[in-house]
């Protein structure tokens, strides 16, 4: 394959572009003028082949930005040589654009789906040779880390150093979303491992990040012998996913991480090379699935068995076929991202042991796949026990890989399709877990709501008891009063009378009082049954104290003299002649009554319920009062904005009037100066609406009329078919001279009228702030609004000249969604009188009566 | 892109027709000459060329520095003043 020396003037343009091909770009035709740009690619590809992985990254580089994967896909043709031109030209590589670094991965992963670019990992595998670390450091430390992101295509070249770049190539994977990025960190990541052709350059850095970059590395050796293409791309993955998983890990250039975990991989190498690297994949793709979605953990596994493929690679370009498959499986895409970043840490650890572990396992188990990866998992007693498990699983999934690996194209399809399941359980999973949680959340609202519902009860049957015992002690009040004997006569009462008397006076008022308090309970509760009167005369209560047996005829008229004495309310009140005068001597003391009733529990709290409901009604009724005068007020103050605006409207108009009159007649010299009131009034209004001169100025009248047609039925100037439904009529109005709030129904009503024939008009709107005066009518069919079209345009309306075209029906849908759902013809209202004849007042009072 | 010359919005605003070759940005009287001389006269053959290398940036670059000696910078906006206007009209 190094037909590098070709002479070009030897080619002729179908060979030259079959060498294009070859090396995996796309030409275009090979004419004259092609020819020697062709020609030149040519060299360049030969030369990155030659050269390696550098050459070939930069080429890679330089193709990312070009659209054409053609140009990625030449230059890891290129790398790849010999190898069959399965090197799909889809594949973007990584050089894409390093941009956001989980994007770029997954779009180079997608990519790889679609065609893996061997370009990238072609050239890797070539670095390889000369020297994974070097190549890689090379390579990595000529830009920063980040810029090793981006370089993400040329890290696949450098895979190879990748150990030493693992940091580097995880963080440059990350960015770099290309494909071939993440190969290139896999070789890196699995450089430790395969070392591929022997190189212990991989060590154990494929521990976490530099799993990932020792994959890529890894990979990209094992690439060289074929299917480096695949590599690169699972490397990529890998390295994608090692850089997720060691996002802390900066998988920095080959240097940092190869030192150390050259060391180690040049251990785990040295015993592991012959063994496959599945082990160690499965194990990082355990640990990456672990982090996050499935599909890291596929993509570990498949890392892994990128790894464990670059590791067989040795023992024989095969395992580059596997890998291939499996690097083209790892890269589909979603996969790689976002899954590893998070587990890299741990991954990564896992990774070096299960790296480790691989080792142990023999390549031959790799070649059975599941197998090799289950004892090798097992056997690895370095492995955390946390690992254990994802690493069976993981095993079980590169198995599954693996096995569909098998071949070559079929493996990746199955795998994806496995994966793809996986993925989407993972988010289904997600979402049910926030279902979930909703409804956890749900009841427990519900309770919540159950709980203020009972606080709720439990205050309003408090209160209600409150005011229940305030009833009550209302009414027991008196009795204590009494009963206590607590007399509110005062000291003279005792010191007057002694004993008995005070006794005999005491019981008197007592009793009184109680009679007293029953009738006038029995009054205030409707009971009228005893007692017409609510107080009881003297008579009477002489009458009644004698019938209860005591004799109080001399002391009542004492009692009587001290209740008068005391002023205070001992719950009898002496009424005299006068009702409403105080009785100041026991001469007037007619009638008696109590001012402590005494009413059932029930009466008083009927009573007290309804003063209560009277005073409510009462405020309420105040409120509605007030808010009715209010809103009376204002309704008239905005009738009032309205009549001035309305005037200073006219204003204007006759002011503008005046002025295009005076400069006509300056213009002119023939017209007056002067306009006569009448003049300008008609000249704003029409000759229709003189009749009805409104307050003072005289509000302007306008109909709204159709004054004629400007085109013959026949005109040429439509259409010959009406194209959609939808029509846009201009010139209708003038939104600067419209005053009133429903002078667009006016609009609507003239456009019906005029359109009367046409039953197929189902939205109108008047567009109120376009200075064109534009009105938008929806009509049922193209047909209806060709009639419509018809009917309108070119007519004279209010003085203009109106114009019609047709709308698109989406965007007149877009502009009034509500249109969407008319389907009725609009007809105007046939109470009021027609346009033509009818006068519209501006006033507002006038719009209700003018429009339908 | 940021800074993109007068010439080339002139050019990628609308279709290309008949212009001649020096219309496109980077393409000056120098290199339009030399353009010229080698047959494509009008705009419309470069864009020839350019669809006929599948539009791919470094081929396209390198034929224009072959065909008439242009810098980088002039190769760059060439290409993309084509680039862009095949996205639009193509």
């Amino acid at each position: 394959m190094f037909r590098v020396k070709m002479a070009a003037v030897q080619l002729t343009d179908r060979d030259l572009f079959s060498e294009l091909k070859r090396h995996g770009f796309t030409p275009g035709p090979v004419t004259e003028n092609t020819r020697p740009v062709y020609l030149k690619k040519l060299k360049k590809l030969q030369e990155e082949l030659q050269r390696g992985t550098r050459s070939g990254k930069n080429r890679n580089s330089g193709s990312i930005n070009t659209n054409s994967g053609s140009s990625n896909t030449a230059a890891g043709g290129a790398g790849l040589g010999d190898r069959p031109a399965s090197n799909d030209v889809t594949h973007p590589r990584t050089g894409r654009s390093p941009g956001s670094p989980c994007e770029k991965r997954t779009d180079g992963g997608s990519k790889v789906v679609l065609g893996f670019s061997s370009d990238e990992s072609d050239v890797e595998v070539t670095q390889n040779k000369e020297g994974p670390r070097h190549s890689g450091r090379r390579f990595r430390g000529s830009s920063h880390i980040l810029q090793l992101l981006q370089q993400q295509q040329p890290r696949p070249t450098e895979t190879t150093t990748a150990n030493v770049t693992k940091s580097h190539s995880v963080s440059s994977d990350i960015s770099t979303s290309s494909f071939g990025v993440l190969v290139g960190r896999r070789s890196v990541s699995g450089s430790p491992w395969w070392s591929d052709r022997g190189n212990s350059r991989v060590g154990s850095s494929h521990a976490k990040e530099t799993e990932e970059e020792e994959e890529g590395g890894d990979y990209d050796e094992d690439h060289t012998d074929g299917d480096s293409v695949a590599l690169n791309g699972s490397r990529g993955s890998y390295t994608l996913n090692s850089s997720k998983l060691g996002g802390d890990y900066s998988d920095s250039e080959d240097e940092e991480v190869v030192s150390t975990k050259e060391r180690q991989h040049d251990r785990r190498l040295n015993s592991r090379r012959s063994q496959p690297k599945s082990p160690y994949k499965s194990g990082r793709g355990a640990e990456s699935g672990r982090e996050k979605t499935r599909g890291g953990v596929i993509k570990a596994n498949d890392k892994a068995c990128a790894r464990s493929l670059d590791i067989m690679e040795d023992r024989g370009g095969q395992e580059g076929e596997r890998k291939t498959d499996q690097g083209e499986s790892v890269l589909p895409g979603g996969l790689r991202n976002c899954g590893f970043t998070g587990r890299s840490g741990p991954v990564s650890a896992v990774m070096r042991e299960s790296g480790e572990q691989g080792s142990n396992c023999s390549p031959t188990a790799f070649n059975n796949n599941h197998v090799s990866r289950g004892d090798c998992g097992g056997s690895s007693s370095r492995f955390s026990s946390g690992t254990n498990p994802k690493f069976y699983t993981y095993n079980s999934l590169s198995a599954t890989y693996r096995s569909n690996h098998s071949n070559h194209a079929a493996g990746n399809h199955a795998y994806l399709a496995t994966t793809q399941p996986r993925k989407l359980a993972v988010p289904e999973e997600e979402l049910l877990q926030q279902f979930k949680r909703d409804e956890v959340s749900a009841t427990g609202g519900f309770s919540a709501h159950y709980l203020s519902m009972f606080l709720l009860t439990a205050a309003c049957l408090f209160f209600m008891l409150l005011g229940l015992m305030y009833l009550r002690m209302r009414g027991a009040g008196s009795e204590v009063e009494v009963v206590t004997k607590n007399h509110p006569f005062g000291i003279e009462f005792d010191d007057a009378h002694v004993g008995k008397d005070k006794d005999i006076i005491l019981k008197v008022l007592l009793q009184l009082h109680e009679h007293l308090a029953e009738i006038a309970g029995d009054h205030d509760c409707g009971v009228h049954n005893h007692h017409p009167n609510r107080s009881l005369s003297l008579a009477e209560a002489s009458d009644y104290l004698m019938l209860h047996g005591t004799d109080l005829e001399q002391n009542v008229a004492s009692a009587l003299e001290w209740i008068m004495r005391t002023g205070e309310d001992v719950g009898i009140r002496l009424i005299g002649n006068d009702s409403e005068d105080p009785v100041t001597d026991i001469s007037e003391v007619m009638r008696l009554e109590s001012t402590h009733p005494k009413m059932s529990f029930i009466c008083r709290f009927c009573r007290a319920f309804l003063t209560v409901i009277h005073r409510v009604v009462l405020s309420i009724a105040a409120a509605v009062v007030v808010c009715g005068v209010l809103y009376y007020m204002m309704y008239r103050w905005r009738k009032e904005k309205e009549e001035t605006r309305q005037m200073y409207d006219m204003v204007e108009r006759i002011i503008d009037v005046l002025r295009s009159h005076s400069e006509a007649c300056q213009e002119s010299g023939d017209l007056q100066p002067y306009l006569p009131i009448p003049h300008v009034r008609d000249s704003l209004v029409q000759p229709q609406d003189r009749t009805k001169i409104k307050k003072g100025l005289g509000q302007p009248f306008r109909s709204k009329k159709w004054q004629g047609e400007a085109f013959r039925p026949d005109r040429r100037n439509s259409p010959p078919n009406s194209l959609t439904p939808c029509l846009k009529i201009r010139n209708m109005f003038d939104p600067v001279m419209e005053v009133g709030e429903n002078w667009h129904l006016a609009i609507h009503k003239a456009i019906l009228e005029k359109c009367s024939d046409n039953d197929g008009i189902v939205h109108i709107a008047v567009d109120k702030n376009s200075r064109e005066g534009c009105v938008y009518m929806k009509c049922l069919s193209a047909e209806h609004s060709g009639k419509a079209f018809k009917a309108l345009h070119g007519s004279w309306f209010d003085g203009k000249l109106v114009t019609v075209k047709y709308l698109r029906l989406d965007r007149y849908h877009q502009r009034f969604p509500q249109a969407l759902g008319c389907s009725t013809p609009l007809k105007p209202s046939g109470k009021h009188v027609h346009t033509t004849t009818l006068l519209r007042h501006r006033s507002s009072a006038g719009n209700a009566q003018g429009f339908s | 892109m940021s800074s993109t010359s007068q010439k080339h919005k002139e050019f990628v605003a609308e279709p290309m027709g008949e212009k001649p070759v020096m219309a496109l940005a980077g393409i000056g009287e120098v290199f339009g000459k030399r353009l010229e001389d080698k047959g494509f006269d009008k705009a419309y053959v470069v864009l020839g060329q350019f669809l006929l290398l599948r539009k791919n940036e470094d081929l396209f670059r390198d034929w224009v520095k072959d065909a008439c000696g242009a810098n980088i910078k002039q190769q760059g906006d060439c290409y993309s003043c084509l680039k862009e206007w095949c996205d639009s009209f193509l």
